[in-house]
């Protein structure tokens, strides 16, 4: 069985007509299922667990990539199943897993074409993108065998689900991959300085280091200091923080074109 | 599967150590290594590991080939190739099957090259006791 969750801003009239596209393709493609409206009483989890409920569900998320970063957390663990259809151009999990946007990707729905993908821990909370964080002000632990020292570098990503980059991805010798590799039980850390504006040009970014690792222990040098790390683009965890792959996965949709 | 260009299994995947940090500890890889920065402590590889000019290890190293153009201060225990580049500075034993060296690199320590390659190269044979006869 089908079950949709509309993101919140389709509710604006002016997505009218390509809900109505996105309903119309559904129906002729014989998957349309019961429809679920975010607002601000009824939270993604709230929805997610009351369709939990019912025998295996498939959850499509319509609309942008924060709704669905948290439908993929509160679906993580279950034998549920996970699709998306992007209402935004520049959605990056659209990019990431081949998915066209509006009515295009209710073919590739249809299609079920499904993969199991790992999600991080954060302290006691998942995530299923990336974290980011300063690192000049941190110390950082390695699989609790090594010490890695940031010197010349600004920004660490730790990714999941992401692309191998923090802004643009642009291609180098030294750099074969797009995007992290979700399958591998790893998490890789990206290491760099994004692209500044400095005046009148720009400082285009740098990445500096990659590692593949299984746990990741975060901590500020200052000990009455507390660094944020910015998780899955919207939340906030303070440090210090035990960063490593969790037991859950996520069966996901995903296309054809995707690039993980 | 997922796409089958862009994945890559842990075993081939390829952590790179800038120049912009510095690790220190055991460091263990499945995959190839690149080094432009420091490392400092152990290194250790199933696959390949590539010693760039601005990189300094000083660790020992286990590896299955190895390309050296920067300043390694510590012993090498590779199992196939080492290449060493003409900015290589290597200060410490060679336990290899094949060696190369381009002109002007610079080899401080002991070479054991092709043969058998031994993973411990401090490992020592033992010395055969016989009894002596006492006539």
């Amino acid at each position: 069985m089908y079950f949709y969750i509309y993101d919140s801003f389709l509710a604006e009239k002016k997505y009218l007509r390509i809900l109505s596209k996105i309903e119309t393709r559904l129906a002729s493609l014989d998957i349309a299922g019961k429809k679920y409206q975010l607002s601000i009483l009824r939270s993604v989890k709230e929805i997610v667990d009351e369709i939990l409920t019912k025998e295996s569900p498939t959850i499509i998320v319509v609309g942008g990539d924060q709704t669905f970063y948290q439908a993929a957390l509160a679906a993580a663990g279950t034998s549920a199943v996970l699709g998306f259809i992007p209402t935004e151009q520049d959605s990056l999990v659209a990019g990431i897993l081949g998915l066209p946007i509006n009515e295009c990707s209710c073919d590739i729905i249809s299609a079920r074409r499904i993969e199991e993908i790992n999600t991080g821990r954060i302290n006691n909370e998942r995530f299923f993108s990336s974290i980011i964080f300063e690192a000049n002000k941190t110390t950082i632990k390695a699989d609790e065998k090594y010490e890695i020292v940031p010197q010349k570098i600004k920004l660490i990503k730790v990714i999941n689900l992401d692309m191998l980059c923090f802004d643009k991805i642009f291609s180098e010798p030294d750099w074969p991959r797009l995007a992290s590799n979700p399958k591998d039980n790893q998490l890789e850390v990206l290491m760099g300085t994004p692209e500044r504006k400095l005046l009148f040009f720009k400082k285009k970014e740098k990445r500096d280091s990659l590692f593949f690792v299984k746990k990741l222990e975060i901590k500020s040098k200052k000990h009455d200091q507390e660094i944020l790390i910015k998780v899955d683009r919207h939340r906030t965890v303070k440090t210090p923080a035990v960063v490593k792959t969790a037991k859950e996965k996520i069966n996901l949709i995903v296309g054809k074109d995707r690039i993980v | 599967m997922l796409g089958k260009d862009s994945k890559i299994k842990s075993e081939d995947a390829e952590t790179i150590i800038g120049s912009g940090v510095k690790v220190e500890g055991s460091f263990n890889a499945f995959g190839n290594v690149i080094v432009k920065g420091q490392l400092i402590g152990s290194l250790e590889t199933q696959s390949d590991l590539s010693l760039r000019d601005t990189g300094v290890i000083e660790a020992d190293i286990k590896a299955k080939n190895a390309f050296i153009a920067g300043e390694i201060k510590g012993n090498l225990g590779i199992e196939e190739k080492i290449e060493l580049a003409s900015t290589a500075k290597v200060f410490g034993d060679i336990n290899c099957r094949v060696l190369t060296i381009e002109e002007g690199a610079i080899l401080n320590g002991r070479c054991k090259v092709g043969g058998e390659f031994s993973n411990n190269s401090r490992e020592k044979k033992k010395l055969k006791e016989e009894p002596a006869d006492l006539d």
